[in-house]
C-alpha cells in the first residue's frame, strides 16, 4: 500500500474551530447512506408496531374465525385471514412483539455474557484467556442452529427456553471479538500510559478499553439482533419454534409454504415484511459500521 | 556530586525477555542514577535498550535482576497497590503522544483521569488545575474539548506532558519526546521541558538517540550499546573526551549543517551493523564494528573503568 | 547550463478531497533537476514534500485532484503518459526508495527475486543475466555474501540491509533519476551514514540525478547539491547549497536554520519558529508564512508572493527578501 504522508498532518491542527462532537459527525456520516437512513425508519416502525401491536391489533392472535377461514384481504381482514381463520394483520402485529423480544432480551444477554467474559480473558491472559477461548471454539465449531434445536428441544417452545438457546449460541461470537479488540490494545502504549498513571487493572478496563471497543461491540450487537430473527424464524420453519397459538413470522412462513398458490397472502404479508425487516435491520448495522468506524475495521 | 541523596538510582539492573522461545537479555546490569533536579541523558540506537531501562526505572517493567531505589523505596518490594500510588511521584512522557492517549478521551478528560485515579482535590479544584496546567504548557484553554486526532503532533505532546504534570511528579522519564516532531517544534518542545525543570525543580531521565538534544538538556548522559552501559560521563567530557569508540562513532555519524564556507562532511561510514540481541558477540559487544578491536576484545569482557571521578568507560583501550 | 534539465515541473497542485474538506496539499511546485544532480526538497510534515513526487509518478490515492503545467522528463510528458507507460517509466528510468522498505518489499519474496523481477518486468535484462546482475548490485550497495543473502526474505534483514535491498531495486535498470522519500529517516545515524555513503558512491559512479526528500538538513547539505525548501505545499527558496549556507533568503529558511539543534548548541538560547505550520483547507492567497514571519508587512497577508530570481541560480518567494538579507547580512 502506498502511504500519502504529508496529508495527515496539516488537516489535524485544523479542526479545533469547527470542532463538532464526535456523536454528531458520526450521525452525520449515517445520514450520507441512504439506505441506512431508510432501514432505519423501517426499524423504527418495526419497534412502534412492536410495542403499541397487542393493543391496536383489530383481533387477539388465538382468535379463530372458522366461517372467514383463508380468506383473502377485506376491510375487517386487511392482510386476509389464515387456515384457522386468524386475522394475519393481527398475527403480524403480535409476531412483530415476540420476535423483537426474543431478538432483544437474546442479543443483550449474549451481549452482555460475551462482554464481561471477552474482557476478562484479554485482560487476563494465561489461563483463563486460554481456557475461556477454548470454550469459544467450541461454540463455534458446533453449527449453532443444532445447538438451539437440541436446547429447546430439552427445555421446551415458550419465550424463557428461545431467549436461553440464542444467548448461549451467540454469546461467543461477541466475547471473540472483544477479546480480541483488548488483546490489540492491552500491550499498547495507551495502556502503558495509563498504568503509568497509576490507574488500577479495574479502572484502565473501564476507562480506557471499554470506551475504545463500544463502538465495535454496538455494530457486532446490530448486526447480532438480525442474526437472531432469522435463527428464531429458521426454529419455527422446522416446528420447533415458538409454541401455537402464539403466532411468529416463521409459523406463518412456513404454514404458507403448502398453499402458495391458493392463497397466496399468507406468504406474501408475513416473508415480505420479514424479508424487508431483517434488510433494514443489516442497512442500519452496515449505517453503523460507517458511521462510528470510518477507517474501516470491525 | 550533591550530598543529596539521588531521586532515582538504578543498581546493576537486568532484564529478558522471552520471545519465540528464546532468551534475549534486553538490558544486562545498567546502573545509574539520577540527582534531584538534574538530567541523566540516555542515548544509544534502536535495539540498545534503552527504553527498556526507562520503564525498568519507574517499574513499568519488573525486572529481572538488580534493584531500582525512588526516593527510599525499593521499587522490587512495594506491592501492586503501593506502587500506584507511588506512581504520581514517577512520570514518564512518550514518543507517540497520540498512541499514548485514549482517542475516545478529550485532552481535558486525560489530564482529569490523572487527578481522578490519585484522588486529588475536589472535581472543581481538579478542573481549575487542569486550566493553569494548559497555560504552563503552552496550550490555549480551547484545548481541552479537542479529541487527540484534532491535535497536531505538538499540540498532543504538550498535552502529554500536562498530564504527567498534573500529578506533581519529581521524576519524569521523557521517552524520546521529541523524536516524532517536526524541528520547529522539538525545539519548542525541548525549551518547554527546559523552563519545566526551572520552575518545578524536575529530575528527568532523558531518552534519545538525538546526541544533540540530549547534550542540549542532560547534565549527565548514559552511552548504552547491546543492553549494556558502554560509558557515562558528565555531559561536556562527554563531547569533550568521548572516550568509548562507540561514543566517537555515534558522534561522527551525526551530520551538521557545515557552517559557512566550511567544507562538508565526508559521507563515509565503517561498515557493521549493531548484532542481534539474541547472540551479542563474545568479549566486548562492540568488538565487531570497532575500528580499534584488537584480539583481547574478541575475548574479554571489558569491565566500566573509572578514566575520572564521573567518567566511566567500558573499554580495554580507554585511558 | 548547456544540458537541458533532466526532470522539469511546472505549476504542480495536488488537492485532496477529505470529506466536506479540500486539502491543499501542494500548491503551484514548480523545479528541475539538471543530470547529474542532486537536489534536497526539505520541508517539515505537511509541506508538500512526499506529495509532489508522488504526484509526479502518478502514486496519489484517493479522492484527489493533480494538476500541472508541465511535467517533462527527459523527452517525456509525464502528464500524457497512459498509467502503464507511467509505470514503465518508473522503475525503469525513475527508480523510488521510501522512508519504510518494508511497505515497498514483498515480505513473502526472497530479496533477490524482488531484484530480479524489477529488471525481467521492464525488459531490461534476460533471466540469466538479470541473475548475476542482481549479485553484482548487491555487492554495489554493500549487502555481503550476495549468493546467500539473495535466497533471504526481508525479515531477515535489519532496517538498514532491507533499504539496501530497496536501493538495489531500485537501481536495477540503471534509471537517470532516482527519487528518494525520507530513504534515511528511519535509521539510526550510523546506519544513515552508511546508506548515504552508499548512494553517494552510486551517484558518482553512475551520473545519476537524485532527488532527495528530506526533513534533515544536515542530510540534505552534506548530500546534495542544490536544495529546494518547501513550506505549505509552495516552494519557498530554492538555491546551490553553498548560497543556501551562506545567504539564506526566505524568512522561513532563516528560522528553519536557525532552529537545528546541533552538538554545542548547549547553554544557548533557543529560537524556535513561532506558531505551527497552516491548515492547508483553502488554497493559498497570500504569503502563508506570514502569520509566523518576524518579517511580516501588510503586503505579506495580501498577496501572494511568488518564486523569483534573487541572484543567479538562487530563486526565493518572499516580497522582502532583499531586506532580509539585508538587515541580518
Amino acid at each position: 500500500m502506498m502511504e500519502v504522508p504529508a496529508t495527515g498532518a496539516p488537516a489535524r491542527g485544523a479542526a479545533i474551530a469547527t470542532r463538532a462532537s464526535a456523536t454528531r459527525r458520526a450521525w452525520s456520516r449515517y445520514r450520507a447512506n441512504p439506505l441506512a437512513v431508510v432501514g432505519l425508519i423501517w426499524v423504527f416502525l418495526f419497534f412502534l408496531l412492536g410495542i403499541i401491536g397487542p393493543w391496536v391489533a383489530p383481533h387477539g392472535y388465538a382468535q379463530t374465525n372458522y366461517l372467514m377461514a383463508n380468506h383473502p384481504p377485506t376491510w375487517a381482514y386487511p392482510m386476509g385471514t389464515d387456515s384457522l381463520g386468524h386475522d394475519m394483520f393481527s398475527e403480524i402485529l403480535f409476531s412483530i412483539r415476540f420476535a423483537l423480544e426474543i431478538a432483544i432480551f437474546a442479543s443483550l444477554a449474549a451481549f452482555t455474557l460475551g462482554t464481561v467474559l471477552g474482557l476478562w480473558a484479554g485482560l487476563q491472559g494465561g489461563l483463563v484467556d486460554t481456557a475461556l477461548m477454548r470454550v469459544v471454539d467450541f461454540f463455534f465449531a458446533f453449527p449453532a442452529y443444532f445447538l438451539d434445536l437440541i436446547l429447546v428441544t430439552k427445555f421446551g417452545r415458550g419465550m424463557g427456553p428461545i431467549i436461553f438457546a440464542l444467548a448461549i449460541t451467540g454469546w461467543a461470537g461477541y466475547a471473540r471479538l472483544i477479546r480480541g479488540l483488548v488483546l490489540g490494545m492491552r500491550d499498547g502504549e495507551m495502556v502503558e500510559a495509563a498504568r503509568a498513571l497509576g490507574s488500577s487493572p479495574l479502572h484502565t478496563a473501564a476507562r480506557y478499553l471499554f470506551p475504545n471497543v463500544v463502538s465495535n461491540m454496538l455494530i457486532a450487537l446490530a448486526f447480532g439482533i438480525p442474526g437472531d430473527l432469522t435463527v428464531q424464524a429458521a426454529l419455527s420453519v422446522v416446528g420447533m419454534g415458538l409454541n401455537p397459538p402464539l403466532p411468529s413470522f416463521g409459523n406463518m412462513i412456513a404454514a404458507a409454504g403448502g398453499n402458495i398458490l391458493g392463497y397466496p397472502w399468507l406468504l406474501y404479508w408475513p416473508a415480505g415484511i420479514f424479508a424487508v425487516t431483517l434488510l433494514s435491520f443489516l442497512f442500519v448495522a452496515d449505517g453503523l459500521q460507517e458511521a462510528l468506524n470510518p477507517k474501516g475495521g470491525y | 556530586m550533591s550530598a543529596e541523596a539521588p531521586i532515582l538510582s538504578v543498581d546493576e539492573i537486568s532484564k529478558d525477555f522471552v520471545v519465540n522461545r528464546r532468551v534475549l537479555h534486553a538490558v544486562r546490569q545498567v546502573s545509574l542514577t539520577v540527582p534531584v533536579g538534574r538530567t541523566v541523558g540516555l542515548v544509544g540506537e534502536s535495539g540498545s535498550g534503552k527504553s527498556t531501562v526507562g520503564r525498568l526505572a519507574i517499574g513499568l517493567l519488573p525486572a529481572t535482576g538488580g534493584r531500582v531505589v525512588f526516593q527510599d523505596h525499593d521499587l522490587s518490594r512495594l506491592s501492586a497497590k503501593a506502587m500506584r500510588s507511588l506512581r504520581h511521584a514517577m512520570q514518564i512522557i512518550f514518543q507517540d503522544p497520540q498512541a499514548s492517549l485514549s482517542p475516545r478521551m478529550t485532552a481535558g478528560a486525560a489530564v482529569y483521569d490523572a487527578m481522578a485515579i490519585h484522588r486529588l482535590g475536589t472535581a472543581k479544584e481538579r478542573w481549575a488545575r487542569i486550566e493553569m496546567l494548559w497555560e504552563r504548557v503552552g496550550l490555549p484553554r480551547s484545548i481541552g474539548t479537542a479529541y487527540p486526532f484534532e491535535l497536531s503532533g505538538g499540540q498532543l505532546q504538550r498535552v502529554g506532558i500536562a498530564r504527567a504534570l498534573a500529578l506533581n511528579p519529581q521524576l519524569v522519564v521523557c521517552d524520546e519526546p521529541v523524536s516524532a516532531l517536526d524541528v520547529s517544534i522539538q525545539l519548542q518542545i525541548i525549551q518547554l521541558l527546559k523552563t519545566l525543570q526551572e520552575d518545578l525543580g524536575l529530575s528527568y531521565l532523558f531518552i534519545s538517540h538525538n546526541l544533540a538534544v540530549v547534550e542540549y538538556l542532560s547534565d549527565t548522559v548514559v552511552v548504552m550499546y547491546l543492553g549494556e552501559v558502554v560509558e557515562t560521563a558528565p555531559v561536556e567530557a562527554l563531547f569533550e573526551r568521548p572516550s568509548h569508540p562507540y561514543t566517537r562513532l555515534l558522534i561522527d555519524s551525526i551530520l551538521r549543517v557545515p557552517a559557512t564556507g566550511a567544507s562538508r562532511q565526508p559521507l563515509t561510514a565503517p561498515g557493521g551493523e549493531m548484532p542481534s540481541p539474541f547472540a551479542p558477540p563474545v568479549g566486548c559487544a562492540f568488538h565487531s564494528r570497532c575500528p580499534l578491536a584488537v584480539d583481547r576484545c574478541r575475548q574479554e569482557v571489558p569491565t566500566l573503568r573509572v578514566i575520572d571521578p564521573e567518567h566511566w568507560v567500558k573499554c580495554h583501550l580507554a585511558d | 547550463m548547456a544540458h537541458p534539465p533532466l526532470l522539469t515541473v511546472d505549476a504542480l497542485h495536488t488537492h485532496f478531497q477529505r470529506g466536506s474538506e479540500t486539502i491543499y496539499a501542494v500548491n503551484g511546485v514548480s523545479f528541475s533537476v539538471q543530470p547529474g544532480e542532486a537536489v534536497g526538497v526539505v520541508g517539515e510534515s505537511g509541506s508538500g514534500k512526499s506529495v509532489t513526487m508522488l504526484s509526479l509518478l502518478g502514486l496519489v490515492r484517493g479522492r484527489v485532484t493533480v494538476r500541472v503545467a508541465r511535467a517533462q522528463f527527459k523527452t517525456w510528458d509525464l502528464t500524457r503518459l497512459s498509467r502503464r507507460q507511467l509505470e514503465d517509466v518508473r522503475g525503469r528510468d525513475i527508480g523510488v526508495v521510501f522512508q519504510d522498505p518494508m511497505t515497498s518489499l514483498n515480505p513473502v519474496m526472497r530479496v533477490g527475486d524482488q531484484v530480479m523481477e524489477a529488471m525481467l518486468a521492464h525488459q531490461y535484462a534476460p533471466p540469466r543475466a538479470a541473475f548475476q546482475r542482481t549479485l553484482d548490485l548487491f555487492r554495489e550497495v554493500g549487502i555481503p555474501d550476495g549468493a546467500t543473502r539473495f535466497r533471504s526474505y526481508p525479515h531477515e534483514f535489519s532496517g538498514g540491509m532491507r533499504q539496501r535491498v530497496m536501493l538495489a531495486v531500485a537501481i536495477a535498470c540503471e534509471p537517470e533519476l532516482l527519487i528518494a522519500d525520507e530513504p534515511t529517516t528511519a535509521l539510526d545515524v550510523t546506519v544513515q551514514m552508511q546508506i548515504l555513503s552508499v548512494l553517494q558512491a552510486l551517484r558518482a559512479r553512475r551520473r545519476m540525478s537524485v532527488v532527495m526528500i528530506t526533513h534533515d538538513f544536515g542530510v540534505a547539505t552534506n548530500f546534495c547539491d542544490r536544495i529546494v525548501v518547501l513550506y505549505a505545499g509552495r516552494v519557498v527558496e530554492s538555491a546551490a547549497v553553498s548560497d543556501f549556507l551562506a545567504r539564506p533568503a526566505h524568512p522561513y529558511t532563516r528560522g528553519l536554520k536557525g532552529s537545528i539543534l546541533e552538538i554545542g548548541s548547549r547553554g544557548r538560547q533557543l529560537n524556535p519558529i513561532a506558531g505551527a505550520p497552516p491548515t492547508l483547507t483553502a488554497a493559498p492567497s497570500a504569503c502563508t508564512f506570514a502569520p509566523r514571519c518576524p518579517y511580516a508587512l501588510p503586503r505579506c497577508d495580501q498577496e501572494l508572493p511568488l518564486l523569483r530570481p534573487f541572484n543567479p541560480g538562487h530563486e526565493v518567494a518572499c516580497h522582502r527578501a532583499e531586506e532580509v538579507v539585508d538587515h541580518v547580512g
